[in-house]
């Protein structure tokens, strides 16, 4: 008789394995130089990530059967330092991670049937599914993650296979433009969560969720109550890593910079799964949060602010993966209310149905305004305006003009947090070549004496336009 | 006298100091040059694996009696040999002459003699010794070697006045100055200048190998911390070290030019590697030396596709894009791999040790954590940005072939293996780092014993030793 628990150990160790055996095949395949046709390309993916699923489902059903709520698994010891450091690599199955693990299956292998006909003959086929692949094993990474490090080797392989792909059509510099605005973001997010992990493991002497959470299964918490300025710390670096993640105010305008790429990555990237990463990180952590009404506010505040914004900035824009971007962003600001008001189980299920809603809209997206013709036909006329008599004549172009300027968020990260560092480090930029060409005898005629480095020269230099990159479309 | 017992390393830098008259006259250098780095890689993986293995007491077979192979110089010394392999390797067929092969031969010499020297008198001769092959160079191109001896000159006479402080017992000095002297040779502020001239102006190969493998470092290791050096020492070194990697990283991001990137990113990690010397606790330690073999690997790597992408394009221009991506996708893909390892990127050898790196400094210093942590995002937006501005863009023309040949091809992807191999399984390099980590520290405690209500900082790295570990060779 097989044991279930030994079982469902093997099963989940298949469930990390197959993907990962994905990403390196094809990655060692592109360095080779041998690419495999599209037919052998999708039928690999297909077989991988298949056995990825079926191992998934069977664990589902063993759990079911044999009533295990929750199963940790060690995949690796993978580094110990005698008694200075231990990080393990751990999954964890419980019905948080199998719901993700499993709605990230079911949308992924949709969008995989769809792009190998899609983006059939198109050059960067190969690429695309290189770049699925790291998505797909980051994602099974992050949601199945029983230690907040291996969530963090997920979360950073989501947002790399993210920025690549939106900067897909690389021959237009715009989408690479905007990749790496969303790069930023995402470096940003990745430092918060790093720092969090970091400061959690000290705190507790590992980064086990069952030390910060304890073994009751999901959403129950029975860990020690954690209090005190640093607990604060971390929750609130999460609540920024999470933002940052899932295109939260004020880090909402990366959004629809990002359908820059395939309407496929678009839909299971920013409708379904990659912008729903950090709603999964705030309900894994939801009883840590909640421990605190300082934290719970925040995330409250933020919720309802998204939420709202969303709401206004996807009635009056003028394509239609802008309008389904901050649709989806509204949904999620919901969901992020919703866990702000202490529940668990509602936002999950809202995250599923929302995640499989938008994912079939953008798939159709290309066909949106064929539909919207068919409907205006049918009706003899357009539907009602967008924010025709919700507000105050007087009010009402202002409001227009917020949400047609996405809030102007960008603007205010670009012009109160970026240019002023960037024109700084510009300025030190000048000055060090300066420096340079002074140690080496150089002259040049652009060349400030040294001693006229006064406060007006740093002011010129933090009003003037910034030689970096205009990361703005 | 059998395997076990053969001077291995001895070999290593004799065959590297033959090669030099051999290549010199040679009629395809690089050929030669390659099976030279071939068999010094392998002269001193032998050393080094049986020392790792424990077989038998290898200093009863030194032939050099100042070379040693310990813990701390153990898997130093191959990746040095891989490095100079590795160039070897990539160099583009137009910088392939007789003079820059053999200058692969007399760094590595030199190289190697110097992370096996454990005396600090000869320590200080190989290490203004290894300063000579760049400024070499610069003469023979008829570059301006000015910046370059400008802070070499220095270097030099740090190094010598610490030697003479050390033999009249003034130990202070001695300290202050060899302190100096690493700093300098690791490019930290304010004496940062000419890292970034050197690669302006020098051949790409010769810089890399005279700035990656951090052979500053090094001689903090050897000569400074075995000294016990006072606290504010460490702490002065520790505030340029953090100044250094975050201005570094910040610079890095708005440059123009792929080689001053490039040499921003080498002295950013450099100056993080010094953080973990400064708060000296097992785990600090450990990061900083498993930080300093992983970053000289993939910066390495990055620094020779950019010299690969220079052989085919011309100068790297980063002010706005090249759509280099339809005639070297391989390559892009290469600088990406090597790009994000050095920047700690998860499965990449990079990412245990940055997490060591930021946990220790965190633990002692919540500043130097941000800071590290900070230079470390700041790194990551550098490399995809210069991804990004060289290959995307409108489609780079060309009537020839630019792709990736078949020498490049099996270096990158011996890089890749080591990269992902040690990404993927850490353990036996960090265990490796750990113990290197504690041996110093308990040298430390053993031999400068300190009252613990005056030291604080000793007797926390003291008592952060949990049970004695691992081997200690002496």
């Amino acid at each position: 008789m097989i044991d279930p628990v030994e079982l469902l150990a093997y099963l989940a160790t298949v469930i990390i394995a197959a993907p990962l055996l994905l990403v390196l095949l094809l990655g060692s395949l592109a360095i080779i130089g041998t690419i495999p046709s599209e037919r052998c390309t999708t039928r690999l993916v297909q077989g991988l990530i298949g056995i990825s699923f079926l191992a998934t489902v069977a664990a589902t059903g063993i759990m079911i059967l044999y009533g295990i709520p929750r199963k940790s698994v060690i995949l690796s010891d993978w580094i110990i330092l005698g008694h200075d450091y231990h990080f393990v690599l751990k999954i964890l199955l419980d019905p948080l991670s199998i719901v993700f693990a499993l709605l990230t299956f079911v949308l992924c292998t949709t969008i995989g049937s769809f792009v190998s006909r899609y983006m059939h003959k198109e050059p960067g086929f190969y690429r695309f599914f290189v770049l699925f692949a790291i998505f797909v094993l980051g994602m099974l990474a992050a949601s199945l993650a029983d230690t907040i490090e291996t969530l963090f080797f997920g979360w950073e392989l989501v947002g790399l296979s993210s920025a690549l792909l939106i900067a897909f059509f690389q021959e237009r510099p715009a989408p690479a433009r905007s990749a790496l605005w969303v790069w930023v973001i995402y470096r940003f997010a990745d430092a918060a969560l790093l720092l969090a992990a970091v400061t959690l493991h000290h705190m507790t002497g590992e980064g086990d969720f069952d030390r910060l959470l304890g073994t009751a299964s999901w959403p129950s918490s029975s860990g020690i109550p954690h209090t005190g300025s640093a607990s604060f710390l971390v929750g609130l670096l999460l609540i920024v890593a999470a933002a940052g993640k899932s295109g939260l105010v004020p880090f909402s305008g990366w959004l629809p910079r990002a359908m820059e790429g395939p309407t496929p990555s678009s839909a299971v990237f920013y409708g379904a799964l990659s912008v729903h990463l950090g709603v999964f990180l705030l309900l894994r952590m939801g009883p840590f949060l909640s421990e605190s009404w300082g934290l719970t506010i925040i995330v409250l505040v933020i919720g309802i602010s998204t939420a709202l914004f969303a709401s206004l900035a996807s009635s009056v824009q003028t394509d239609i993966k802008s309008v389904l971007a901050f649709a989806s962003l509204a949904q999620v600001g919901l969901i992020v209310t919703e866990i702000g008001c202490g529940l668990r189980w509602l936002p999950l299920f809202h995250l599923v149905g929302h995640a499989c809603l938008r994912t079939l809209q953008f798939l159709r997206a290309p066909s949106m305004l064929q539909d919207h013709q068919k409907i205006e036909n049918a009706i003899g006329g357009t539907g009602p305006g967008s924010l025709s008599g919700w507000f105050p004549a007087h009010y009402a172009p202002w409001i227009y003009r917020l949400a047609f300027d996405r809030g102007s968020l960008d603007d205010m990260l670009w012009k109160g947090l970026c240019r002023p560092v960037i024109s700084l480090l510009e300025w030190f930029n000048r000055l060090d070549e300066q420096w340079m060409r002074f140690l080496g005898g150089e002259d040049s005629p652009d060349d400030l004496p040294l001693t006229r480095i006064t406060t007006d020269t740093l002011n010129a230099a933090i009003s003037s336009a910034p030689s970096f990159d205009d990361t703005r479309q | 006298m059998n395997l076990f017992e053969f001077p291995w390393l001895e070999m290593a830098i004799a065959i590297s100091v033959a090669g030099i008259p051999l290549i010199s006259w040679a009629e395809r250098p690089i050929g030669w040059t390659i099976g030279l780095c071939t068999l010094v890689l392998i002269c001193v993986g032998m050393e080094c694996g049986l020392h790792h293995a424990d077989i038998i007491d290898m200093d009863d077979h030194r032939v050099a009696e100042w070379l040693d192979v310990d813990i701390l110089s153990a898997p130093v010394l191959p990746v040095v040999a891989l490095l100079h392999l590795l160039v070897a390797l990539m160099v583009p067929r137009i910088h392939a002459t007789n003079a820059f092969c053999s200058s692969i031969c007399l760094s590595m010499g030199l190289q190697l003699a110097t992370f096996g020297c454990t005396e600090p008198s000869l320590l200080v001769l190989l290490l203004i010794a290894g300063a000579l092959p760049p400024l070499w160079e610069m003469w023979r191109n008829n570059r301006h070697p000015q910046l370059y001896l400008l802070h070499m000159i220095p270097f030099a006479v740090f190094l010598l006045s610490g030697w003479f402080a050390d033999e009249l017992e003034m130990k202070r000095l001695a300290i202050a100055c060899w302190m100096i002297a690493a700093l300098i040779r690791s490019g930290t502020f304010p004496a940062h200048a000419w890292v970034p001239s050197l690669f302006e102006t020098s051949n790409f190969g010769t810089s890399i190998l005279f700035v990656v493998p951090m052979v500053g470092f090094y001689a903090a290791l050897r000569m400074v911390l075995p000294m016990d050096p006072p606290e504010w020492i460490l702490q002065l070194m520790g505030a340029f070290s953090l100044l250094t990697a975050i201005l570094s990283s910040g610079l890095a991001v708005v440059q123009q030019d792929a080689r001053k990137m490039f040499a921003r990113l080498v002295l950013s990690h450099t100056a993080m590697t010094f953080v973990g010397l400064e708060l000296l606790t097992p785990l600090s330690l450990t990061g900083s030396l498993a930080h300093w073999l992983s970053s000289a690997i993939s910066l390495c790597g990055l620094g020779l596709v950019l010299w690969s992408l220079e052989a085919r394009f011309g100068s790297l221009d980063i002010s706005q894009h090249r759509g280099l991506y339809s005639k070297a996708p391989v390559m892009g893909a290469f600088l990406l791999l090597m790009g994000l390892a050095s920047v700690g990127f998860p499965g990449t050898i990079g990412f245990a040790s940055s997490e060591l790196l930021i946990d220790g400094a965190v633990t002692d210093n919540v500043l130097a954590g941000l800071v590290v942590v900070i230079s470390s995002l700041l790194n990551g937006i550098a490399i995809m940005r210069m991804y990004f501005l060289l290959f995307t863009g409108k489609q780079h023309s060309s009537v020839v072939s630019l792709g990736v040949t078949p020498r490049e091809r099996f270096a990158v992807g011996l890089l890749t293996l080591v990269i992902f191999g040690a990404g993927i399984q850490p353990q036996i390099v960090l265990a490796s780092r750990h113990r290197a980590a504690h041996l110093i520290v308990d040298e430390l405690e053993r031999d400068h014993p300190v009252d613990p209500h005056h030291d604080d900082r000793v007797s926390a790295a003291g008592k952060s030793v949990g049970t004695s570990h691992g081997s200690v060779d002496d």
